[in-house]
């Protein structure tokens, strides 16, 4: 019997090709859109897993209770060996890796470079996570101080092919220390929440630092829990250790155990080791894909029901001939189970398109090698159940309701019912793809619009050199000296954080404010010649300047804002001063503010502009810029270079534009509106399928009724828009809804940015220009077609 | 075999009510052969939708090998019709996405027979229909005259006790026409009940029996002078 309903399927399949192609082309882009997500979706929540017992590894994280805030961190003060005081703790280690990642420089003697992923751990951390060790011996690897393990990619970078056990690594985050390879583990998986590449003792850490390391450091700390130990219960012992061993007062302090594999999707903890992922981009992807998946099922439904009137004869012979209804729901169910299956090779060939572009937008590295894995196959499984179930449902239930004696009598179902169902149908994808337009229109517009922003200062012609370490920063007024010396380089300066990404956060005090009151400001350590290089305009007063000595520490620049907030009629010459409060020792002396900079953008557009606060503190500068003279900018960096090299013959010379890195700060908004601008392409082109097969349908159904009209004297013009006008009502009533939904969404995304576009009616205008122009080149080639044919030919039949 | 008693049918509409069948008492034996004839909306392809259980009645009695059967749910009704009744339309009515064979082969499918049993019985009818090296083809490739003969094929591949047979000749030219008259005689002639709508009274001569329908009723029935007594 079933050879019997796939050779039917697949016969028919034959004979209407046009359709069968529409049907089956939506059905493969959904599939691949959703196969993508589906790849995505096992790739984010594998993380951690690959771990031999993950689900017994726990990390601890802190929370910190103060005045005003709860924080919530990932690493915690350091504990004393959890499993010596708790016995459900089979293992435990400490993790550490020095908080600005590139800061550690590491040799071979010979090549060098500067290198993130630089870690330190207990020797038991190899106890906890199974990393593969393809040379040395995991037990005894990080014993001592002078062992070091390396990954895989490190060893072949530093040593090539020669065996690198016993070679030796010189190594440096604040002071230089000697380091012998005693192990090489493989490469660890992309799906880890944390990537180490060199991996040395903990106790090596005072060499490498300070004293006192382990004791006054914070550290990442995993545990192994024994097997069947519940968490929970472990957790509700550890404030005893934290008052017991530590002193620590549990109302401030509480340690939580955050699962493993729940780190990578769920924990945007203060000080996480690596950027997470987020649940939201998946729940988002899901939406997206199955937006598009369910297009493609409703194009499928449609054509499968307007064209069942071609199967009502069909129908009601094989009920004349003793088939049971249930047989034939299964029927025609097999039969889109049937179309589904066709729909894999093309999906297959789509993900390999579709692929580069989707690991491009989420730096992502999915491969067409996972294709064959179990469980991609099982989702796949899963899917084409779907879409067979819900694109055959409702056909197979309305085909096998057909009556043989109806059928036979021209009385083959209610036309109207059928003709609702389709309707609200396409309105539904017409409407869909409107607002993902909209959307995607709204996001490159609000993009645009950053980027041409005016931010306060300039972004172009800015090289910016990270100085790196203590070492970096006291060659820097050598540095300076330079490159100024080039007539290819117009300014230098340096500040502790980029003006577009002000982080730091001080109390400060001035003269407005009652006794020792403070008020937090954002601030910015800054060198001479800041405002220049950057190009920042003074509103009133002046520049930090050299003839002024008491401006090394005594004088301080404000924002527009700060003055505003301060309530400060007459900024100029009022006396303030940052807090020395927390501090290991004191910076910040009281002085005058000299000087009122226009405001500017200290941090993203989401945020509004907000006090800020500039002072010359030598000691703190990460970031040297240089501007460049226009138009020389490949001999200003041979220059930068060379005299990068004088100055620090024993580190590379390493730079980015500044421009590019204010770029990034909106990497995920551009993310998605790419993301949003596939997702709007497909559905609108999946859509457009639809309407070309349902427009083609009509116009081969009504094709009498065309004949007739133009014997009585229809033009062609008149017919091409009878048969236009059932699409664009559709289209009207599909613009009705979606705007305001649209609007909905749309608005509430602007609202995250504190400086945003104006979203007028234009956007909405434009989008339903795209969809009408996409819906006249769908059905309007029908419409022309039917208004040109020969009225004999429609009628020749009777 | 049949039997009927007041049988009525009504179809309604949102504003028009039409009597399609009116009390109509009509019997036929076991291996009888009955013409319908009568002019065009007179009720005969109503009356033989409701013998052939593929339309029930509004009103009355219908008894179908002794069992009253009017009321009876589609599920009850498809299993008496596949078991018992055969069908062929003036439109052949074949599936195109089917071959001869297949088409022949389809109610065997319903009925649950096993391969085997299915091989043996197609090609049994093939032979018989004279449509052996033709088993292959779609409908689109066959004649009018082949395409109907397949039909009547499917019909008596279960062996059915009953054949309906809506104006079988209505899409033939008459020498089909003579082709597929000839056939069912010899049906007839092995025993089974025939009842069949036609308008040609040369055609009509084939049966026992001739009923004549006006306006959804029985207006007279003549047995054929060669079959009486």
């Amino acid at each position: 019997m079933f050879g019997n309903y796939l050779k039917v399927a697949f016969r028919s399949i034959l004979r209407d090709k046009g359709y069968s192609f529409i049907s089956i082309a939506g059905l493969a882009i959904g599939l691949s859109c959703s196969l993508v997500i589906w790849l995505y979706i096992v790739r984010e929540t594998s993380y951690d897993r690959f771990n031999e017992n993950p689900g017994r590894i726990y990390r601890l994280t802190m929370e910190l209770k103060q005045a005003d805030r709860t924080a919530h961190t990932a690493y915690v003060q350091p504990l004393p060996p959890l499993e010596k005081e708790f016995p459900e703790v089979a293992a435990s280690a400490r993790l550490f890796t020095y908080s600005w990642k590139e800061r550690t420089l590491v040799s071979n003697g010979s090549k060098y470079f500067y290198e993130e992923r630089f870690f330190l751990a207990d020797p038991s951390i190899f106890k906890i996570f199974s990393i593969p060790f393809l040379k040395g011996n995991p037990e005894s690897a990080l014993a001592g101080t002078s062992g070091i393990v390396i990954s895989e990619s490190i060893a072949r970078k530093y040593f090539g092919d020669e065996i690198p056990l016993g070679k030796a690594l010189s190594v440096k985050n604040l002071t230089p220390a000697e380091f012998t390879v005693s192990g090489v583990f493989k490469d660890f998986p992309d799906n880890s929440h944390f990537h180490c590449d060199f991996i040395a003792p903990l106790a090596a850490g005072s060499k490498l630092f300070w004293d006192g390391f382990l004791e006054r450091n914070s550290f990442y700390t995993y545990v192994l829990l024994d097997k069947g130990v519940s968490a929970a219960g472990l957790e509700k012992k550890l404030p005893s250790l934290l008052a017991r061993r530590l002193g620590m007062d549990a109302g401030s302090y509480q340690l939580h155990l955050q699962p493993l594999t729940a780190i990578h999707l769920r924990s945007h903890l203060s000080g996480e080791i690596e950027a997470n992922g987020d649940l939201s981009t998946i729940y988002l992807f899901s939406l997206l894909a199955f937006i598009i998946l369910a297009s493609a099922c409703i194009n499928f439904i449609n054509l499968a029901t307007a064209r069942a009137e071609g199967r009502a004869k069909e129908v009601g012979l094989r009920k004349v001939v003793g088939a049971q209804r249930v047989q034939l729901i299964c029927q025609f169910l097999s039969e889109s189970f049937f179309f589904a299956l066709a729909a894999v090779p093309p999906a297959l060939a789509l993900i390999g398109i579709l692929l580069p572009p989707f690991n491009a937008i989420l730096n992502a590295n999915l491969s067409l090698s996972e294709v064959g894995r179990p469980v991609f196959i099982a989702g796949l499984a899963g899917i084409i159940l779907f879409v067979g179930l819900v694109s055959g449902g409702y056909p197979a239930f309305l085909l096998s309701t057909f009556q043989p004696a109806r059928v036979f009598q021209s009385r083959a179902g209610s036309r109207s019912r059928r003709s609702l169902s389709r309707t609200v149908l396409v309105v539904v994808q017409c409407t869909v793809s409107v607002i993902l337009i909209v959307g995607t229109l709204v996001v490159f517009s609000q993009m645009r619009y950053i980027q041409n922003k005016k931010m306060g200062f300039d972004k172009d012609g800015l090289v910016i050199l990270h100085l790196k370490d203590w070492e970096s920063l006291q060659g820097y007024p050598s540095l300076k000296s330079a490159l100024i010396q080039s007539p290819n380089i117009l300014r230098v300066s340096a500040s502790a954080d980029l003006p577009s990404e002000v982080r730091r956060r001080q109390l400060a005090w001035h003269e407005g404010l009652a006794g020792e009151t403070e008020e937090p400001v954002s601030w910015n350590a800054v060198d001479y010649d800041f405002l220049e290089t950057y190009g920042i305009e003074l509103a009133e007063g002046r520049d930090f300047s050299k003839e002024f000595p008491s401006d090394e520490k005594q004088a301080y620049i404000t924002n527009e804002a700060a003055a505003k907030t301060f309530g400060w009629d007459q900024p100029l010459g009022k006396m303030f001063s940052l807090s020395n409060r927390d501090l290991m020792r004191p910076m910040f002396e009281k002085g005058t503010v000299i000087g009122i900079v226009k405001d500017f953008h200290a941090q993203s557009l989401h945020k509004k502009i907000e006090p800020i606060v500039l002072s010359i503190q030598k000691g703190l500068y990460r970031y040297a810029a240089v501007k460049i003279r226009p138009g020389r900018t490949a001999e200003a960096l041979d220059f930068m270079a060379a005299q990068w090299k004088k100055v620090y013959p024993d580190r590379p010379f390493d730079y980015f534009f500044f421009d590019q890195e204010v770029g990034k700060m909106y990497q995920s908004e551009r993310r998605a509106g790419r993301i949003f601008g596939v997702a709007a392409l497909l559905s609108i082109l999946v859509a457009g399928l639809g309407l070309y097969g349902l427009a083609s349908f009509s116009a081969a159904r009504r094709t009498k009724e065309i004949g007739i009209r133009k014997t009585l004297g229809a033009s062609g013009g008149d017919i091409a828009l009878l048969l236009s006008k059932e699409f664009t009502l559709l289209f009207v009533l599909a613009n009705v809804i979606a705007w305001p939904a649209a609007y909905f969404v749309m608005s509430k995304w602007l609202l995250s940015f504190a400086y945003r576009i104006r979203f007028g009616p234009e956007f909405f205008a434009l989008a339903a220009l795209v969809a009408f122009a996409v819906m006249l080149v769908s059905v309007g080639g029908q419409a022309v077609k039917a208004a040109l044919a020969d009225p004999v030919d429609s009628l020749r039949y009777e | 075999m049949i039997k009927t008693k007041n049988l009525k049918k009504i179809y309604t509409t949102e504003e028009v009510e039409t009597t399609a069948l009116n009390d109509i008492n009509l019997g036929v034996k076991e291996g009888e052969y009955v013409a319908i004839m009568g002019p065009s909306g007179c009720g005969k392809s109503t009356l033989l939708n409701i013998l052939g259980l593929i339309d029930q009645p509004s009103s009355g009695e219908y008894h179908f090998l002794g069992e009253e059967i009017s009321k009876y749910s589609e599920r009850k009704r498809a299993s008496i019709r596949k078991n018992n009744i055969g069908f062929v339309f003036q439109s052949f009515n074949l599936i195109d996405e089917l071959t001869v064979y297949e088409n022949v082969e389809l109610p065997l499918l319903y009925l649950g027979f096993t391969a085997a049993e299915r091989k043996k019985r197609v090609s049994e009818i093939l032979e018989q229909m004279q449509l052996m090296a033709r088993k292959n083809h779609f409908p689109q490739q066959l004649s009018g005259g082949q395409q109907q003969r397949v039909a009547v094929g499917r019909a008596i591949v279960a062996r059915p006790k009953l054949i309906l047979a809506d104006e079988p000749t209505g899409n033939l030219d008459s020498a089909h026409g003579e082709e597929v008259m000839k056939l069912m005689a010899e049906l007839h002639e092995s025993g089974t009940a025939i009842v069949m709508v036609t308008h040609s009274p040369a055609y009509a001569e084939y049966a026992q029996r001739i009923i004549h329908l006006f306006d959804g009723h029985i207006v007279s029935e003549n047995i054929q002078a060669k079959f009486k007594i």
